[in-house]
């Protein structure tokens, strides 16, 4: 079955027929964990690094940031019997704008917090395709742990 | 090259607003415009009375009593809202086309231009009087050129406009002003004189990828509100987010990176409210 992972939303699967995709993706930033021992795979999809601009809105819903959404995540992907040990993450998204400023500099934080928060939780980041200007797609396949990214009418496995 | 005068003439075959949009329009530019003089204009549109009050009903608490007139749900809404319903109703379906010339899907030009549009309303509300009320009408119009561009744009165009921004790093719109002679906000906003739109929303339209010039608030707030949808990846197309950004729009609004980011989970958060009015492609 196919679940879309929109903007602000995650999805934790253990069903090895499932395929999560993402939505086209601008500054936002897919983090997709993978544990092939246990076969379970997800997608948490965040638009903002950091939770504290807006608790309220961080309390209504956790995973449009990366700091309130990723430990969410990992516990769903726990819960369901993903180890760390063998779990793997990668990383999608975090396009931005052409901004010598860098005032608009959301989709490099973005990186830069899910760095952060991965490797506190000892799940450092192993694959990644982000940054740049480009919009991407990402599709995982639970019951493989295969991922692809797709980039302007391009689509390869990361 | 393309002659500018045959995408024109193809603008002049886009059906024209509704009389009702065109006075709205005109109503709207004023900000203590009188709410009787917009019943009167709705009340005469076949269409438009029903789906304000739905429009106002969908997003009212259920333990309201829901609206039945309409002069409620204009108030309940406001005007500028009231105008972009009614030119959503118009040129929804078009929107809702797909433009492969600009690599965008079904759907997708429409949900760029009404999240740019509810940006620009959020942005008033944060802003206040920083950003006139014309800007909601003006971001949801502004890449309305893509669609009477498009069907000019041969591929070895796109293919000229692709090779130009990845071998050379050019700005996507600058790419496409080498290729094609002009650009997409130009032939936009040639669509809002053609209408008789207001000249700052015709002017914000040219502009919105024209920085480090200040045009005005309109174009301030239309530049912010394509780069929120472009953020939440809406409508990114071939473009993507290769557009240059403008800091300096920012602090014109008073607007900081921290409101940026509540902007765009705001509309994230109330895209559903839009959605409630997305139109079926032909």
């Amino acid at each position: 079955m196919v679940h879309v992972v929109g903007v602000g939303e995650m999805k934790t699967s253990n069903h090895p027929e499932d395929l999560l995709v993402t939505p086209p993706m601008g500054a936002s930033l897919a983090l997709i964990l993978h544990d092939r021992a246990a076969g379970i795979g997800g997608i948490l999809h965040f638009l903002l690094p950091l939770s504290e601009i807006s608790p309220e809105r961080a309390s209504d819903n956790p995973c449009l940031f990366a700091d309130t959404g990723f430990p969410l995540f990992l516990r769903a992907a726990l819960a369901l019997g993903a180890s760390r040990r063998t779990s793997k993450i990668a990383m999608v998204g975090g396009a931005q704008p052409i901004d010598p400023s860098e005032f608009f500099a959301l989709g490099r934080r973005n990186q830069a917090v899910a760095r952060r928060i991965t490797n506190g939780e000892d799940l450092p980041i192993e694959k990644e395709h982000v940054g740049g200007t480009r919009a991407r797609r990402v599709r995982l396949d639970v019951g493989s742990g295969r991922t692809w990214v797709a980039c302007r009418g391009e689509e390869f496995e990361l | 090259m393309i002659a500018l005068d045959a995408v024109i003439n193809d603008a002049l075959l886009l059906a024209p607003l509704p009389p009702a949009a065109s006075r709205l329009a005109r109503i709207a530019q004023d900000r203590d415009a009188d709410i009787s003089e917009v019943v009167t204009v709705v009340r005469y549109d076949p269409e438009l009375p029903s789906q304000l009050l739905a429009y106002a009903n969908a997003n009212r608490s259920p333990a309201l009593t829901p609206l039945t007139h309409v002069r409620d749900a204009i108030v309940c809404l406001g005007i500028p809202k009231v105008l972009e319903i009614a030119v959503i109703e118009h040129l929804g379906t078009p929107m809702m086309e797909p433009i492969p010339a600009y690599g965008l899907q079904e759907g997708e030009l429409w949900e760029h231009s009404t999240a740019a549009a509810l940006a620009a309303e959020i942005l008033g509300q944060i802003s206040g009087d920083a950003v006139p009320p014309a800007s909601i009408l003006a971001a949801l119009l502004h890449d309305i050129g893509k669609l009477v561009l498009a069907p000019h744009l041969e591929p070895k165009a796109t293919m000229a406009i692709a090779r130009a921004v990845d071998e050379r790093g050019m700005v996507y719109s600058q790419a496409e002003l080498e290729v094609v002679g002009f650009t997409h906000a130009l032939v936009g906003a040639r669509i809002a004189e053609i209408w008789n739109l207001d000249e700052q929303v015709a002017a914000a339209i040219r502009r919105h990828h024209e920085l480090d010039t200040d045009h005005g608030p309109i174009a301030d707030a239309v530049r912010v509100g394509n780069l929120v949808a472009k953020t939440l990846g809406r409508g990114l197309g071939d473009e993507g987010l290769n557009l240059a950004a403008d800091a300096a729009a920012y602090h014109r609004l008073g607007i900081s990176r921290q409101d940026f980011e509540m902007v765009c989970a705001e509309v994230l958060a109330r895209f559903h409210e839009v959605d409630r009015i997305r139109p079926h492609a032909a």
